[in-house]
């Protein structure tokens, strides 16, 4: 059998070995995974999207938007994106600021590295929920936190941590940070250490060094961990309701969405809010990409023969 | 520049004992040997970026140890090239200048020096990802000679070239050295390349200095039978020595077959020795044609350009490799016949 | 030895001191330690007014919270649930992967990306309408639902995970296999699988633990009689003023416990940084 293999530059080891009357069939493995996908997520989307053109009930004869103009036009149901943006993007941003020195510094492994990776890991996994639960005891009146701020005389009452926007930013930081920190991680690993050595060769400080080339080198990781963080962060909804004030400061948009579908009955609204928190995310993502792009371009391997 | 008694482990691994070096200005000198013997851990100790765990380093009188890497003013090429890949070639080779203050006049002309003295004038605007692996390595040069260093320091910079680009380079470098005279330090697992750009081999193994030499010295006169090894002594046999007279010596091998060789070292009789000869210095005539010669055997002759390198398995059972001018037919009988004064003995390693 | 007296160089080949990353990794695990170990300690308080610690312990909390919160029955539940996502999120995705590891076809980057990227869109986006398909469809409220509902995001994740896995293994083992006479499926069974089983399995186990702490989805699709642990604990901690935080937290602790076996054992099987690093090529 004639067998013509061509050899592929480029990503991953694939070296085709094409059988011309094979063709598509070599496909085959892929189309149920790919029928799940279609049918159970873009389809939805689309569903989604036709479902909030088609408003239902009173709107019914206001015309295809109005399920957008009733949510854009309610001063309270506005005001969810707003509570929403005020804790995704600051939680975004000090997660970043903190995940990076510290990816930074463990890009060389550290003696115990997978304790700590670990140690990350295992809050993430467990989930918004426990976490909010937990900490309902932890950060309460008479919990722990208060009782060590009273003991050490920081404060004189105990601080409302939790039932608040506190609550909720609180949580998001403590889940959202350890994925922040494992993607920037895989990339500050990733980056060539003889790039820096000859760097220093060249007569580069460790400010240079940070400046002129990890930094530029970590641009595509740190688009991606804010966009993933973002994206996580801008959905929340257990926490909202559990360490939040869900009727109030911390009624964010998933909440709203919701409300709208549980509470009303009324999917086309619900639809719609939910493409509003769509295009909310898908614009922060452009704007991310954009911004890395214009930083860098090119892979983090040095130059090689 | 003097280097003293460096050392450095690595674990339980001791990459580098007791190296010793003096290094004149000026001068192409190799680090040369197999791979793990240490050599790249003595370069990277010269740049400083790795610490010796005992030793000095002495540049012009002064001791290297406090001084760090971007201190050092030495230019380095690494095996790898590792050129920034977010910076256009132009911004390579500047960024050197760039970490010296250098203005922007002359930093744009210094650079533009440095990119015509490798040929790759036109590529500044380029990424590194766009160029061949042959121009990546000139730009890894051209960043590390625009600096106007001290000292080159350059780690295998050929290995990851193919032959033709290769022999290029060398050229390349070697016009390099004499254009510039900087002093440099080359590290390379290549023989012909060491001996072709040298003006001084060190050998090592297993971290430790073996030889140190012009080219002819180490390539006429090895002092040890890992160096014989190494350039060319093909032949080695571990022998023992029957006596020693005047300035000869008389050894056996396995299998009983005996040899007549040039001592290299204190030899007993009755002492393990080594002895190699060169595929050159063997020589081949027909069995029976007049004097003496040991009997062998051809076992097969591989033409390789210029000559045929055959295989030849002696009564004894010992194997040769010979160097002959013509096609050796396979079986034919023969004498081989080793001039004593190319056969050299060596003390076992 | 023969060292000059000051030596102003950087301390390591490392990039500097350490002690700070261990104070903030350990000020972390303190603090979320804290989180888990108050709701544990509450779980097993008879009574606790408001000092440091308890002032007695029962575990009639544990009794009360499977009783009220029909415990058993919610575990249960979720064991199906998880296990069936598993599998089948597995037997979608690794065929999947190694299809897309092994052949190049144009368009292949973003087939990949359309394969992965329900994992990176939070379920609520998709979450609503997708329930609204599901309750159009009767299949709202039914175990049915919520297992097929949490195969979107799982799904993915094994496509991530095993994708950069095969393609680790080098193809010429697969050829060497054709061309000692085996036909693709015994390429498959005897030279793949083996190879691929750790890879699957600890993918399976990432899984799993994922499917038990998905919430979302599982939320918008879950009646009465399928509700997953996290979304029973989530629906007690809701009412929390009508029901007994000793009891909450008893059922948190079930959840966690849980959660962390499933996690350790997966972790003693897989770095999650190489996880990563694969993942973002």
């Amino acid at each position: 059998m004639q067998r013509a293999v061509r050899h592929r530059t480029g990503e991953g080891a694939a070296v085709p070995a094409p059988r011309a009357r094979r063709g598509g069939a070599v496909l085959l493995p892929l189309l149920p995974a790919l029928l799940v996908v279609l049918m159970l997520f873009i389809y939805p989307f689309a569903y989604g999207l036709m479902l909030s053109l088609h408003p239902q009930g009173a709107l019914a004869k206001a015309g295809a938007f109005a399920n957008y103009a009733v949510f854009f036009g309610d001063p309270r149901e506005r005001t969810s994106i707003w509570n929403t943006l005020r804790l995704a993007v600051p939680v975004t941003l000090l997660d970043l600021l903190i995940a990076l020195p510290l990816a930074y510094r463990l890009r060389r492994p550290l003696p115990g590295q997978r304790v700590i990776t670990g140690l990350l890991v295992i809050p993430m996994t467990l989930g918004t929920v426990l976490l909010a639960e937990g900490m309902i005891e932890f950060f309460g009146p008479a919990g722990w936190l208060n009782k060590l701020l009273l003991a050490l005389h920081i404060i004189g009452t105990p601080v409302q941590f939790v039932h608040n926007y506190t609550g909720v930013f609180l949580s998001l930081m403590i889940s959202d940070f350890p994925a922040v920190f494992l993607v920037l991680l895989g990339y500050a690993s990733g980056i060539d250490p003889r790039l820096e050595q000859a760097a220093r060769t060249l007569g580069a400080g460790w400010w240079q060094r940070l400046l002129r080339v990890t930094l530029p080198l970590l641009a595509p990781g740190i688009a991606a961990a804010a966009a993933l963080s973002f994206v996580a962060t801008f959905s929340v909804f257990p926490s909202a309701v559990l360490v939040g004030q869900p009727a109030g400061e911390t009624r964010v948009i998933a909440l709203a969405a919701w409300q709208a579908a549980y509470e009303r009955f009324d999917y086309p609204q619900a639809s719609a809010i939910a493409m509003v928190m769509a295009a909310i995310e898908l614009v922060f993502v452009a704007l991310v990409l954009a911004a890395r792009n214009r930083a860098y371009q090119g892979p983090t391997i040095g130059g090689r023969g | 520049m003097e280097i003293r008694g460096l050392t450095k482990r690595f674990a339980d691994v001791v990459a580098l004992s007791a190296f010793d070096l003096d290094v004149h200005g000026g001068e192409f000198i190799s680090l040369l040997g197999p791979s793990g013997c240490g050599k790249s851990t003595a370069l990277n100790c010269l740049a400083g970026l790795v610490d010796p765990d005992a030793g000095q380093i002495l540049l012009d009188g002064d001791d290297l140890s406090p001084v760090p890497p971007e201190r050092r003013g030495f230019g380095v090429v690494f095996q790898s090239y590792a050129l920034f890949p977010h910076l256009t070639v132009g911004r390579n080779v500047a960024f050197g200048l760039e970490m010296m203050g250098v203005r922007p006049d002359a930093l744009s002309r210094r650079v533009a020096q440095a990119l015509a003295l490798v040929h790759l004038e036109d590529l500044g605007d380029r990424y590194p990802a766009q160029l061949s692996g042959g121009q990546q390595q000139r730009v890894a040069l051209a960043r590390a000679l625009v600096i106007e260093p001290r000292l080159l320091l350059m780690d295998e910079p050929l290995s990851n070239l193919d032959a033709k680009l290769r022999l290029e380079m060398r050229l390349e470098i070697r016009r390099l050295h004499q254009t510039l005279g900087l002093t440099t330090f080359y590290v390379t697992h290549d023989q012909e390349e060491a001996l072709s750009l040298s003006d001084r081999i060190a050998l090592m193994k297993d971290g430790t200095l073996r030889q140190v030499g012009t080219p002819e010295d180490v390539y006429l006169h090895p002092q040890s039978s890992f160096v014989a090894n190494f350039f060319g002594y093909r032949n080695l046999f571990p022998v023992r020595v029957e006596a020693v007279r005047g300035g000869r010596v008389h050894v056996v091998a396995l299998g009983g077959l005996r040899l007549e060789g040039t001592a290299r070292g204190d030899l007993a009789a009755g002492a393990e020795a080594v002895a190699a000869v060169r595929p050159e210095d063997v020589v081949l005539r027909p069995l029976g044609d007049a004097a003496g010669g040991v009997p062998a055997r051809v076992e097969f002759a591989e033409f390789i350009g210029d000559a045929f390198e055959c295989s030849v398995e002696t009564d004894t059972s010992a194997l040769f490799v010979v160097r002959a001018a013509e096609r050796w037919p396979q079986g034919a009988p023969v004498a081989l016949r080793v001039d004593p004064d190319r056969l050299l003995v060596f003390p076992p390693e | 030895m023969n060292r000059s007296v000051a030596r102003p160089r950087r301390a390591h080949a490392g990039g500097g001191p350490s002690w700070w990353v261990y104070a903030l990794v350990g000020a972390f695990a303190v603090l979320v330690a804290g989180i888990f170990l108050s709701a544990f300690l509450n779980s097993i308080a008879s009574t606790w007014f408001g000092g440091w610690l308890p002032d007695a312990y029962t575990t009639k909390w544990y009794r009360f919270a499977i009783a009220e919160f029909d415990l058993g029955y919610v575990l249960a539940i979720t064991i199906v649930v998880g296990l069936t996502v598993t599998i089948v999120s597995l037997a979608l995705g690794v065929p999947a992967a190694y299809v897309l590891a092994r052949r190049a076809f144009p368009g292949r980057p973003l087939l990949l990306l359309l394969l992965i990227l329900p994992m990176l869109v939070p379920p609520i986006t998709y979450g609503i309408p997708l329930a609204a398909m599901l309750y159009t469809a009767r299949l709202g409220g039914s175990l049915a639902g919520v297992i097929i509902v949490n195969i979107v995001p799982a799904m993915p994740f094994v496509v991530l995970i095993m994708t950069p896995f095969f393609e680790q293994i080098d193809p010429n083992l697969e050829r060497a296999a054709r061309t000692l006479g085996a036909s693709p499926w015994r390429v498959f069974r005897r030279v793949l699988l083996p190879i691929a089983l750790p890879g699957v399995l600890a993918a399976g186990l990432l899984i799993l633990v994922r499917a038990i702490a998905l919430f979302e989805l599982t939320f918008l699709v879950s009646g009465a009689k399928s509700q997953t642990l996290v979304v029973a604990l989530y629906y007690a901690a809701f009412a929390a003023g009508i029901r007994p935080s000793q009891a909450i937290d008893a059922m948190a602790v079930v959840y966690m416990v849980t959660g962390l076996a499933l996690l350790l054992t997966a972790l003693r099987f897989i770095n999650p940084v190489n996880m990563v690093i694969r993942v973002r090529q």
